[in-house]
């Protein structure tokens, strides 16, 4: 982690450019309509405008007439798209080599401006962006690290071939960075399609996959690669739509952060939503969207995963496998498998995973989030969860020195870890069941751990919040109704936001967001959350009435167990620790799919995602390279 | 055909004589495209779509500038509709092209009203859509009498059925409702297909009709709201260009064809298919006024994206290619024991050249081009770079194996329907029952056994005006260059040499009229009832010299005979031993050829089995495979190719 402040810095500068100058049409208009464009004409259309817009926009932020100005990589790559401002675009290029850091975020930009001006730079700029591979990268330690890492080396030394291991960092020659970088990629892609991602529905990293496919989409010579490329995109895009609601990402998340956890939309995936679906407003600056804005007329988004995102017709439950990021040490197991559910209707998702480690530092385990006409400032949401730090967990997963780990956290954009009040992160000591719009969280925290406390998520958004006799906490959240049952008793503080330092570099400020957490100080514990649609219900009193009805059991000792019927009349019994009972058959895990639901199928093991909408179905099958299109 | 559809020729005819004149056309008029293949996916898109729009603001900017001006016709209302520009232009249009008195009849009618109906539903005014949807009532549609009449009658229907849903049979000319125009449309479409994909089709590699099936498909593919007729849309789409871009070379249709015309049978690239390959490859320059009937396939165009696989069949030409295809006739009605036979068709494509030809056999009766050498041409507008020879047979009695109208008028009418040539003897175009062909690679075999009596008693041979060192030799070899290509043709009986006369269409108020000019190219007339030809073609950089090329042709095998039939057997320049007998199978290196076994496509690029309804298109590492059974498009990168 601490080698990698250095490529944190690096992301960092690469958006100094989006700093806001002029409105952002689509960030500060109105939301998009949601009306499903039925033309594929007006869609492919509507998607070339989107970019164009984010284009404009980018460029509009700097007075490219002025001899200082300093547009990024995004911005020279569009400029060479259109093959204007050359000479800008050479001292711009001569500029960045001179600044570059290493690492897949400086790496994968150099590729970019590398083709987008291999037939128009003069030969000094191509000269400068050649010169940085014969300097050390760094790899990185996350799964898109590596693979915007292998993803440029394998185009780079596509562009460069036949030169020998001098000329380059790797002290490898084109052919064999061409090999190592080919086997790690087919690598990648062949545990992604098997077993699913480590870093699955992202907020913040989906557009580190999308960029890199979308390289490999539109610049690799080998038709092999250029499917792949393809293929990955579909999958990935595919998994975005059916776990966004009008276009925002919903339930677990492999990695996310203080602010896209309450506010769901403020997360640069938004962007990606928007620019694919148009059905939601995208992230300020765009974010990674820039760099997929160069090459993005090379993708185009299959009807089928349109419709998924945009055509809603009916409920969707999916329940899907990933993996949890790697583990060094303290475990029997290299990649255990994350189960997840999620259940997306027109009101609101819900969705979870089993509950445990999977990220050490930006795992969302579960929540149910509502929809908001406009999700811009909202704090749609509400989960649980156990402020769980720990450096033993930290050493699990990374292989750096513990000692300054912690501390630099901050500095690498994660604030909040060591904090008791924090609302992210996973612990090993929390397990979770959810059925439908049921979710059971039950908390069994080892004497000695931390903190000993459940921290549980009020947004400043629901209305009607009431504490009733029952022990029930009800609230509504748009047109959601929501019942909360903290198994213990509990107390409220208020949520604070972190905000980056204005006067600190690189460093954190808590700010009260208006929400609240309710806090739950004991060991042994539980959350129950039932949401419903409002439409459901004749008045939000009625809803209390069945909530208060529904046949309830619990106790903490000596573990935390539930025995419950839920609003939906399922049986669950759940005790932390055991296999959950539902119906009074037992939850067996083993046999879960890669993917499972109304959308996307795939089996374990198969290399073929399954993807339907209506009568449209697409197979994406990597054991043949094959895409295949049935009505 | 033609006879009882006069009609509704004359809203084809109306409808193209728009097409004449007027501004510059920068893809028709300017230099032949470069040729270069485009890798970059976003490029060769943006460039498609770039063609797309010329064709657009060509057609609409002709609306102000043209001199007499002229009314816009309905690709140009569609296109109009489909950028939001002009609307009350297109009421206009559609409110006189309503008039009960002025609405036509028949499918070239029928297709672009439904076009404008479904671009204009949501900008049209009432009264304009009103218009429409009664002329739909009270005008009675013919059906026309061929296959791409059919396809457009019924997709148009089938259309026209699904946006007024669940209205009565009084409110259709049909008198059926809505959901039964539709279900009989759909079957016959369905029905189409089928035929299609398991035998083939019977107007196979037309040089004026692709338009006429691509925009049908393109019409399903874009407005059917059955997901299922969209894809068949979109699949058909695929396979008629895979096989367009399989049988061109730089983007010309290249033979045999089942139906051309007396000027595209000379000139290769003046044909509706050029304008297809223009649009779609860019490969070739567009035909005037993008050809007419293709601007409709265009005024939709940003519904279909050409997939990379036969954009590169088309384009990206690294090896030479070898088809050996099934199609059918064209269906007949009498004095046939078979409905419609097999067409065998065997299409060689190198660099330079194209050898393509059918076993010969009346395949349509009087439009079909059985055989020709075709070269390359750098610049092909104005040239006539083929050479073949066939019987010009014309037969009351063949016309009526295949047309269901009266006898005694047919001939008459043919001129005024555009076949001017049909029973003239130095006719160019045309299939005999007296002429049997024989391929293999770039050499042809054509043999005629003509019974006395038969119009007429004559081969007639082509001659360019754009051969080079035309050179008769003593051996009895014909010798010439055409482009890269060095010719050989052997007619197997005595000859004379006439003048080649075009026919250069005149005004006129009712139908076609047409006179004839001399071109420069010649006919050879060999006025011998048992009689052949030999063509053997190859590349110049396959020889030293011309001389070479001679030589090498001159000391092949070859013995034949014309009496009792006519026979040959020779070593082809591949060193393959041919033995040819009028009436007999072929025998190809001691193996009798058994067509029998022929697939429906079989070669470097396209095969399917027959009636396997399932295609498969390949280049270098691409496949895409359109499998009709399940209604399913599988794009596939062949590893290790």
């Amino acid at each position: 982690m601490p080698k990698l402040s250095q490529l944190i810095f690096t992301v960092a500068a690469s958006f100094v450019g989006a700093v806001t100058l002029q409105a952002q049409p689509s960030f500060e208009g109105p939301p998009p309509s949601r009306v499903v464009v039925e033309d594929g004409q007006e869609r492919r259309t509507a998607y070339l405008s989107r970019l164009g817009e984010l284009r404009e926009w980018r460029l509009a932020q700097h007075d490219l007439d002025d001899p200082a100005s300093a547009p990024g990589s995004a911005e020279i790559a569009f400029l060479l798209n259109r093959n204007e401002r050359i000479e800008l675009c050479n001292r711009r290029v001569i500029e960045l080599m001179d600044d570059y850091r290493s690492g897949p975020f400086g790496m994968f930009p150099n590729v970019i401006l590398a083709y987008a001006g291999r037939d128009k730079l003069s030969s000094e700029a191509r000269d400068a962006l050649r010169d940085i591979w014969k300097q050390l990268q760094l790899r990185g330690d996350t799964e898109n690290h590596w693979l915007m890492y292998y993803t440029s080396l394998y185009l780079i030394s596509q562009l460069y071939p036949a030169e020998p291991g001098e000329r380059w960092f790797t002290g490898k020659s084109s052919e064999e960075n061409l090999s190592e970088a080919r086997g790690w990629l087919l690598d990648w892609m062949e545990i992604t399609t098997t077993q699913g991602q480590g870093e699955y529905n992202s907020s913040y990293y989906y557009g580190e996959y999308f960029v890199t496919m979308l390289m490999l989409t539109a610049l690799a010579e080998d038709q092999d690669m250029r499917q792949r490329g393809r293929m990955m995109l579909d999958w990935f895009s595919a998994e975005l739509a059916c776990v966004t609601l009008e276009g925002v990402l919903r339930g677990p998340s492999a990695r996310t952060d203080e602010r896209a956890i309450p506010e769901r939309w403020n997360a640069p995936v938004s962007t990606f939503s928007w620019l694919f679906f148009g059905n939601t407003p995208p992230f300020q600056g765009y974010g990674f969207g820039v760099y997929f804005a160069t090459l993005a007329e090379h993708y185009e988004i299959p009807e089928v995963i349109y419709r998924i995102a945009t055509d809603r017709r009916h409920d969707i439950l999916q329940r899907d496998r990933s993996r949890s990021r790697r583990i060094w040490r303290y475990s029997e197991e290299h990649m255990p498998a994350i189960y997840k559910t999620q259940y997306l209707r027109h009101d609101y998702a819900v969705g979870s995973t089993q509950g445990r480690i999977s990220d050490p530092l930006q795992s969302h385990v579960w929540d149910v989030t509502w929809r908001e006409k406009d999700p811009r400032g909202k704090h749609p949401t509400m989960f649980s969860l156990h402020p769980y730090a720990s450096g033993k967990v930290m050493q699990m997963f990374f292989s750096v020195y513990p000692e300054p780990l912690e501390e630099s956290l901050a500095a690498a954009g994660k604030p909040s870890y060591s904090f008791p009040e924090k609302i992210l992160g996973s612990s090993p000591y929390e397990k979770v069941l959810q059925d439908l719009d049921t979710v059971i969280a039950l908390y069994d925290i080892e004497p000695g751990e931390r903190y000993a406390r459940i921290n549980g998520f009020f947004s400043k958004d629901l209305q009607h919040l009431t504490e009733h006799e029952s022990g029930w906490i009800f609230a509504q959240g748009g047109a959601t109704y929501l019942a909360y049952r903290p198994l213990a008793p509990y107390e409220w503080i208020p949520h604070n936001n972190y905000r980056r330092s204005a006067t600190k570099k690189r460093t954190y400020e808590p700010h009260d967001s208006g929400g609240r957490l309710l806090v739950s100080p004991y060991l042994q514990n539980g959350t129950i959350v039932q949401a419903a649609s409002v439409k459901e219900f004749a008045s939000f009193a009625a809803f209390q009435r069945a909530m208060t009805a529904l046949p309830l059991e619990y106790s903490l000792d000596p573990v935390p167990t539930v025995k419950m019927t839920t609003l939906r009349g399922t049986e669950l019994s759940f005790t932390y620790g055991e296999t959950p009972l539902v119906n009074d058959k037992p939850l067996d895990y083993t046999r879960w799919q890669l993917f499972a639901g109304p959308h996307l199928n795939s089996e374990l093991g198969s290399r073929k995602l399954t993807i339907t909408h209506g009568a449209l179905q697409r197979v994406l099958d990597f054991t043949t390279l094959t895409i295949t299109n049935t009505p | 055909m033609t006879f009882p559809p006069r009609r509704f020729l004359a809203v084809a005819l109306s409808a193209l004589t728009l097409a004449c004149s007027l501004p510059a056309q920068p893809s028709f008029e300017s230099p032949p495209p470069s040729g270069e293949v485009i890798e970059d996916y976003a490029q060769r898109r943006a460039a498609y779509a770039a063609r797309i729009r010329e064709t657009f603001d060509w057609r609409i900017d002709r609306l102000d500038r043209a001199d007499p001006p002229i009314k816009a016709d309905l690709a140009t209302v569609t296109m109009l509709l489909n950028r939001g520009e002009q609307i009350e232009l297109c009421n206009q249009r559609v409110l006189e092209l309503m008039d009960p008195d002025v609405v036509g009849t028949g499918p070239f009618w029928m297709f672009p009203i439904a076009m404008v109906a479904h671009a204009g539903r949501d900008q049209l005014s009432d009264e304009a859509r009103n218009s429409i949807r009664e002329a739909w009532r009270f005008k009675r549609q013919l059906r026309g009498d061929t296959e791409n009449h059919w396809v457009m009658y019924y997709a148009s229907l089938y259309l026209m059925s699904e946006l007024y849903p669940n209205e009565s049979g009084e409110t259709w000319y049909t008198g059926k409702s809505s959901d039964e125009n539709i279900e009989e449309s759909r079957g016959w479409l369905i029905d189409w297909m089928d035929l299609t994909t398991t035998i083939g089709q019977g107007e196979y590699n037309p040089t004026h009709y692709i338009s006429e099936y691509a925009i049908p498909m393109i019409m399903m593919a874009t407005y059917a709201q059955d997901p299922e007729m969209k894809q068949r849309g979109e699949m058909m789409l695929d396979w008629l260009f895979a096989e367009l871009a399989n049988v061109t070379l730089e983007g010309i249709l290249r033979g045999p064809n089942s139906r051309i015309g007396d000027t595209a049978v000379v000139e290769r690239w003046r044909a509706s298919a050029s304008a297809m390959s223009w649009m779609l490859f860019g490969n070739t320059p567009s035909q005037a006024a993008h050809g007419g009937w293709p601007a409709y396939f265009a005024a939709l165009g940003l519904h279909y994206e050409v997939p990379e696989v036969i954009y590169r069949i088309a384009t990206d030409r690294s090896e030479d290619i070898l088809q050996r295809d099934r199609a059918r006739t064209r269906r007949m009605w009498r004095y046939s024991d078979e409905h419609m036979p097999a067409i065998y068709k065997t299409q060689y494509l190198r660099k330079d050249y194209a050898v393509g030809s059918t076993q010969g056999a009346v395949s349509d009766p009087i439009q079909s081009h059985v055989w020709d050498v075709t070269w390359r041409e750098e610049e092909p507008r104005g040239k006539h770079p083929t050479m073949f020879s066939l019987h010009p047979h014309d037969s009351g009695k063949v016309m009526q194996m295949f047309f269901a109208v009266y006898p005694d008028s047919m001939t008459v009418d043919l001129a005024a329907a555009g076949k001017p040539s049909y029973v003239a003897p130095d006719k160019l175009v045309g299939c005999s029952p007296y002429e049997q062909v024989f391929q293999d690679l770039d050499t042809v075999i054509a043999l005629y056994d003509i019974p006395a009596g038969t119009n007429h008693e004559q081969v007639n041979g082509f001659f360019s005006k754009d051969l080079r060192d035309l050179t008769e030799h003593k051996s009895g070899w014909i010798f010439a260059r055409g482009g890269d290509t060095y010719l050989a043709y052997r007619p197997l009986a005595g000859y004379s040499w006439i003048p080649h006369r075009t026919y250069r269409s005149v005004p006129n108020d009712n139908g076609y009229k047409y006179e004839r000019d001399e071109t420069g190219s010649q006919v050879l007339i060999s006025p011998h009832a048992k009689n052949g030809t030999i063509v053997q073609a190859a590349s110049v950089d396959e020889f030293a010299s011309y001389e070479a090329f001679q030589k090498a042709i001159i000391a092949l095998p070859l013995e034949f005979s014309l009496d009792p039939t006519p026979t040959v057997k020779m070593t082809t320049l591949r060193g393959k031993d041919i033995v040819v007998t009028f009436g007999d199978a072929p025998i190809v290196d001691g193996t009798l050829l058994d067509y029998a076994t022929w697939q429906l496509f079989a070669g470097t690029h396209l095969n399917a089995e027959i009636g396997g309804r399932r295609l498969t298109i390949s280049h270098g590492q691409l496949q895409r495979v359109l499998d009709f059974n399940t209604l399913t498009i599988s794009d596939t990168i062949i590893s290790g190719k």
